[in-house]
C-alpha cells in the first residue's frame, strides 16, 4: 500500500449515525470511522435541538422564566427551576422559609432519583436487558405519580416560585414520599440480581470507556460521572445551597483515582448509591419539615428586582447546573445563562469512544448520561 | 501478580460458576412476577384508550394542570393572563359592554397546541374564573381546531343600538 | 433419500384417505402439507403468543389483550399489519440488491421449512429416517445462517454489514461444540438414527439420556446453548438486534421482511428445542402400560405428538424466561463463552460419554 492511500485511510468505514438514531441520547450527529468493529475516532455534533432557551427568558417577565427554566433538561426539571430561581433570589435578597426550603430540597432529591433511576434504564436499554429497564421505568413512574399529586405535572412541574414554592404539600404526601422511598429501596435487590451484578453485564460495563481523573479536571466533568472516576466533589457538600447542609449524607465514590476507576460500570454504581443517599435525604427533609410559611414570592407583575446580576449553581441529576442571571431593573431578564453539565460529557465522547466497539457505543453514550436538549438549550 | 495453572483454573471455574449463579439469580428473582400473592403479580401498564380498565380524569390529583376552562360570566377581561403566558397562547380582546362601565370580553382564546401547561395564568386569575381542568384528552384532526374559544363574541352594531335605546329609556326613567 | 420406508407410507395413505395408486411423492408432499399447517405453524404460533404472554408476565406488563380472547390471536393481527407494510424506496441500496436481499430472507426461511421433512415429530412422522437423520436439522441450521449472513451482505450499509461478521463468527462458534454435543448424544444411544435415539430413552424422567448419564446432561446443556449462539437465539442475540441499537443484520429490517425473518427465528428455535428434546430429553416415548396397544392406532400417535411437542414447548418457554432475566452478550464476549467454555465442556462429555458407555453401557 502506498503512503497515498494509508493516509486516506481506505482501511477504515466511516459511519454516519444520526442526528436521529436509537442509539443517540438525543438529537446529534456522531461520526465514527471504524476498523472493522472497533471505532478508531469518533465525532460528535451537537445543535440540533437549540431551541433559543436563553433568548426566550429575555423575552418574558421574569416569571415567564420559570416554565422555560423547566424545559432545560426535561428529564430532571426541578434543577432547572431551581438554580434559576436562587439566582434570581440572590438578586433581589430574598430570604426563602424553612419548610419552603424543605420542599424545595424534597422535590430536588425526588427529581435525582427520578433522574437515575431513567439513567439506569437507559443503561438496561442498551444492553437489552429489557425486564428491569421496564421495573425502573415502573419504579420512576411512582416518583412522576408524586410530582403529579404536589404539582399537578409529571414533567414540567412549574411549582418554584421567587421566594418559595407555589403551594404547601397536599394531604399525605409526605406518608406517600416516605412509602415510595421505602419501596425503591426495597427494589434495589431486584435491580442488583437483574442488573447491576449480573455476571452477563459486568462483564460488558467493567473497564468500558474509563475516564481518569486528570481527563475528568481537564474536561470539566461534574456529577456522578467525575464522582465514578475519583473526584471528592458535590455541590450539596462543598457550597450547601436550599438547607442542604442540615442534611446528613455521603457522597459516594468511584472506587480509586488512579485511572482505573471511571468505567462505564462505575458510573452506574455511582448512580445506584445516590439513590439510595436521595433515600436518605429524603427521610431527613420529610422530618425536618416545619409547619410555618410556605410561600413568598407570588405572580406578580410589579415583580421588579433590583439592578444586578447573580450566579447560583446546584448539583442536578447529572452535575454541576450553574445560572448566571443579569437584571437591569425591568420587568424582563436582561440575560440568563446557563451552565449545563451535559457539554463535557460530551467533549469527551471522542476520547471514550476511541478503542470501543461498535456495540458498545450506544451502551458508553448512554453512561456518560448526556441530555441533548440541555446542551444545546 | 502471580499466576499459576491451579490459580489461573480457579479463576476459570470460579467465573464460570459466578456466571451461573447469576444466571440462576437473574432468572428466580422475576420468578415472583408469574405466582407471587402480593401486589407484584398486578400489572403496572393498562390498555388505552380502553373504555372499561382505563383510568378517567377524575382519578388524578386535584391539582393536575389539565386543559384551560374559563368562566366568561366571571371574567372581567383584565388581560393578566395573556400578559404573563410565556408562550403568548391566550388572546383576549375586550369591548365596552352593555354598562359601559363594564368590558365585554369578546375573543378569550385559548391555543392549547402551544399552551405548555405552566398554570400561570391561573395563578394571577384575580376572579379566579380560568381554571385548569383534569382533562387531558385534547386530539383533534386539524390544528385551528384546538384552539379553545371562550369569548362572548363581538358585539354587533344592531345589538349595541338595542343596548343604547335600553340605557336611554332607563335613564328617563330614572329621571 | 430413505422415502422407501414404507411403514410411514401406509399410515399416511389411510390418514390422507390417498388410493394405493398414486404417487409417492404426492404422499410426502400432503404429509408434509399436514404436518406444516396442523402441527408446525400452530405450535410455533401458541408458542410465540405464550412467549409474550409470559413476558409480559414477568414484566408485570398488560400484554396482548385484544385480539381474540386474552390476545390469542395477535400473532395473526401483527402478520397481517406486516405484510401490508411496505418498503420505502431507499436511496442507499439499489433495487437489484434489494431484490437480492428479498431472495435471501426467502431462502431463509425455504431453508428451514425444508427441514419438516426431517423433523423428528413421532414414530410416524420419520419420512427420511436414515443412519444421519440427526445431523439433518443442523445442516439446515447452518444453511439459515448463511442466508442471514448474505441477506446481510445484500442489505447494504455499515450496520448489517458488521453483523454479517457477527453472524458468521458466532456461527462457526456455535456449530462445533454443537456437533460434539450430538456425538455425545450418538454414542449414548448408539446410532444417529431418530428411531435409536428414542428407543435409547423411556417415557419417564428417570430414563432420559440427560439423567441417565451425567456426562448426557453436559452434553445437552452445551448442544442446546451452543444452538442458541449458533442461531443467534437472545441472550446471545447480539448479531441479530432488531432495534437499530448496536448494529446488526436486522437493522432496519420490517414489513414482510421482518415477518419473515421472525416465522424463521422462531421456527428455528422451535427446531432446535424439537432435536434437543428427541435426543436427550425422552424424545415422544410413551408410559409403558401403552406398549401393548396396537401398534398403529391413530390416537398412539396423536399422544407422541402431544408429549413431544409439549416438552419442546417448555424448553422454548424456558429460553424465553432466559431471555428475559438476562442481558444481551457481546459478540467477542459470546465467542469467548464458546470457546472457552463450552468447547472445552464438550470435549470432556464426550470423552466421559465414551467411556461410561465402555464402562457401564448397555450391551
Amino acid at each position: 500500500m502506498s503512503n497515498h492511500t494509508e493516509s486516506l485511510h481506505t482501511d477504515l468505514t466511516e459511519w454516519e449515525v444520526g442526528p436521529f438514531h436509537a442509539m443517540l441520547p438525543g438529537p446529534m450527529k456522531l461520526l465514527l470511522r471504524l476498523d472493522g468493529e472497533v471505532v478508531v475516532s469518533a465525532q460528535a455534533e451537537t445543535g440540533f435541538l437549540h431551541r433559543g432557551l436563553e433568548k426566550a427568558f429575555e423575552q418574558q417577565r421574569w416569571h415567564a422564566g420559570i416554565p422555560y427554566s423547566d424545559r432545560l433538561d426535561p428529564e430532571a426539571a426541578i434543577f432547572g427551576e431551581l438554580v434559576f430561581c436562587l439566582a434570581v433570589e440572590e438578586i433581589c435578597a430574598i430570604q426563602v422559609p424553612e419548610r419552603a426550603q424543605a420542599i424545595r430540597v424534597i422535590l430536588s432529591e425526588l427529581g435525582r432519583v427520578s433522574g437515575h433511576l431513567a439513567y439506569l434504564a437507559r443503561v438496561a436499554r442498551m444492553v437489552g436487558a429489557e425486564t428491569i429497564l421496564h421495573f425502573l421505568i415502573r419504579d420512576r413512574e411512582k416518583i412522576l405519580d408524586l410530582f403529579e399529586l404536589l404539582t399537578g405535572a409529571r414533567f414540567a412541574l412549574g411549582f418554584l416560585r421567587f421566594g418559595g414554592v407555589r403551594d404547601d404539600v397536599t394531604e399525605g404526601f409526605i406518608e406517600r414520599v416516605i412509602e415510595t422511598s421505602e419501596l425503591i429501596r426495597q427494589r434495589l435487590k431486584e435491580y442488583n440480581d437483574l442488573l447491576s451484578f449480573n455476571q452477563a453485564f459486568v462483564k460488558r460495563m467493567v473497564g468500558l470507556a474509563p475516564l481518569s481523573l486528570d481527563r475528568v479536571k481537564a474536561l470539566g466533568v461534574t456529577g456522578p460521572a467525575a464522582r465514578a472516576s475519583g473526584l471528592n466533589r458535590d455541590e450539596r457538600k462543598a457550597r450547601p445551597y436550599t438547607g442542604y447542609e442540615k442534611m446528613d449524607f455521603s457522597v459516594p465514590r468511584g472506587k480509586s483515582s488512579d485511572g482505573t476507576g471511571g468505567s462505564a460500570h462505575d458510573r452506574f454504581i455511582v448512580r445506584l448509591m445516590e439513590i439510595l443517599q436521595s433515600l436518605e435525604i429524603l427521610k431527613h427533609a420529610t422530618e425536618s419539615l416545619v409547619p410555618g410559611p410556605f410561600k413568598k414570592g407570588e405572580v406578580s407583575k410589579d415583580f421588579l428586582p433590583p439592578r444586578g446580576e447573580a450566579y447560583a449553581y446546584v448539583e442536578a441529576a447529572r452535575g454541576l447546573l450553574g445560572c448566571h442571571v443579569v437584571a437591569d431593573g425591568s420587568v424582563k431578564p436582561l440575560r440568563v445563562q446557563f451552565r449545563s453539565p451535559s457539554i463535557p460529557n460530551i467533549a469527551a465522547i471522542p476520547e471514550v469512544l476511541s478503542g470501543a466497539r461498535l456495540e458498545d457505543v450506544g451502551l458508553i453514550l448512554a453512561s456518560m448520561d448526556i441530555s441533548v436538549a440541555e446542551a444545546d438549550k | 501478580m502471580k499466576t499459576s495453572v491451579l490459580s489461573t483454573t480457579r479463576v476459570y471455574f470460579s467465573s464460570i460458576s459466578a456466571g451461573v449463579r447469576s444466571l440462576v439469580q437473574a432468572c428466580s428473582s422475576i420468578l415472583p412476577y408469574l405466582w407471587s400473592a402480593t401486589e407484584l403479580r398486578k400489572e403496572v401498564t393498562e390498555q388505552y384508550p380502553d373504555p372499561v380498565s382505563s383510568r378517567t380524569p377524575d382519578e388524578l390529583p386535584s391539582r393536575t394542570r389539565g386543559l384551560l376552562e374559563n368562566d366568561i360570566q366571571r371574567c372581567t377581561g383584565c388581560k393578566e393572563c395573556e400578559e404573563v403566558c410565556p408562550v403568548k397562547c391566550i388572546k383576549v380582546e375586550n369591548e365596552p359592554g352593555e354598562d359601559p362601565g363594564k368590558t365585554w370580553v369578546a375573543v378569550f382564546d385559548i391555543d392549547h397546541a402551544s399552551c405548555i401547561f405552566c398554570g400561570l395564568c391561573v395563578e394571577v386569575c384575580a376572579p379566579q374564573s380560568l381554571i385548569h381542568t383534569r382533562e387531558y384528552e385534547g386530539a383533534a384532526l386539524a390544528l385551528p381546531q384546538l384552539v379553545t374559544s371562550f369569548g362572548r363574541g363581538r358585539v354587533t352594531d344592531e345589538q349595541r343600538e338595542k343596548w343604547d335605546i335600553m340605557r336611554r329609556s332607563q335613564e328617563a326613567e330614572n329621571l | 433419500m430413505a422415502l422407501a420406508n414404507s411403514t410411514w407410507e401406509q399410515h399416511w395413505r389411510a390418514l390422507l384417505g390417498i388410493s394405493a395408486e398414486t404417487a409417492q411423492g404426492v404422499v410426502a408432499a400432503g404429509a408434509i402439507l399436514v404436518i406444516l399447517f396442523g402441527v408446525i405453524i400452530p405450535a410455533v404460533g401458541v408458542v410465540s403468543y405464550l412467549f409474550r404472554k409470559l413476558g409480559a408476565d414477568l414484566q408485570a406488563r398488560v400484554g396482548p389483550n385484544q385480539a381474540g380472547a386474552a390476545g390469542f390471536l395477535q400473532g395473526l393481527a401483527d402478520l397481517l399489519k406486516l405484510l401490508q407494510k411496505q418498503k420505502m424506496k431507499s436511496e442507499v441500496t439499489s433495487a437489484e440488491s434489494q431484490r437480492e436481499g428479498s431472495f435471501w430472507y426467502f431462502g431463509h426461511t425455504l431453508v428451514l421449512y425444508s427441514s419438516l421433512a426431517v423433523l423428528p415429530l413421532g414414530s410416524v412422522f420419520l419420512f427420511v429416517n436414515t443412519d444421519m437423520s440427526a445431523f439433518l436439522p443442523f445442516i439446515a441450521a447452518l444453511a439459515a445462517v448463511l442466508a442471514t449472513l448474505f441477506s446481510g451482505v445484500a442489505r447494504g450499509g455499515v450496520a448489517s454489514f458488521l453483523g454479517v461478521f457477527r453472524v458468521s463468527a458466532q456461527a462457526v462458534a456455535g456449530a462445533v461444540p454443537a456437533l460434539f454435543a450430538l456425538l455425545c448424544a450418538g454414542l449414548g444411544a448408539g446410532g444417529f438414527r431418530w428411531e435409536a435415539m428414542a428407543k435409547a430413552q423411556g417415557f419417564y424422567p428417570w430414563s432420559w439420556r440427560v439423567f441417565v448419564n451425567p456426562f448426557e446432561l453436559l452434553a445437552f446443556l452445551v448442544f442446546f446453548a451452543s444452538g442458541m449462539v449458533l442461531l443467534s437465539i437472545p441472550p446471545f442475540s447480539s448479531a441479530h438486534p432488531s432495534s437499530d441499537l448496536r448494529g446488526g443484520v436486522l437493522s432496519g429490517v420490517f414489513g414482510r421482511r421482518f415477518a419473515w425473518l421472525s416465522f424463521s427465528r422462531t421456527y428455528a428455535l422451535f427446531l432446535w428445542s424439537l432435536i434437543s428434546v428427541v435426543m436427550f430429553l425422552g424424545a415422544w416415548n410413551l408410559p409403558g402400560f401403552l406398549d401393548g396397544a396396537p401398534e398403529r392406532e391413530r390416537w398412539v400417535f396423536v399422544l407422541e405428538l402431544i408429549v413431544v411437542l409439549s416438552k419442546t414447548v417448555s424448553l422454548m418457554l424456558l429460553a424465553g424466561w432466559i431471555e428475559r432475566a438476562s442481558p444481551r452478550l457481546r459478540t467477542d464476549h459470546v465467542t469467548d463463552l464458546v470457546w472457552w467454555v463450552f468447547m472445552p465442556a464438550a470435549l470432556v462429555a464426550l470423552i466421559g460419554t465414551a467411556l461410561w458407555e465402555r464402562l457401564w453401557g448397555g450391551p
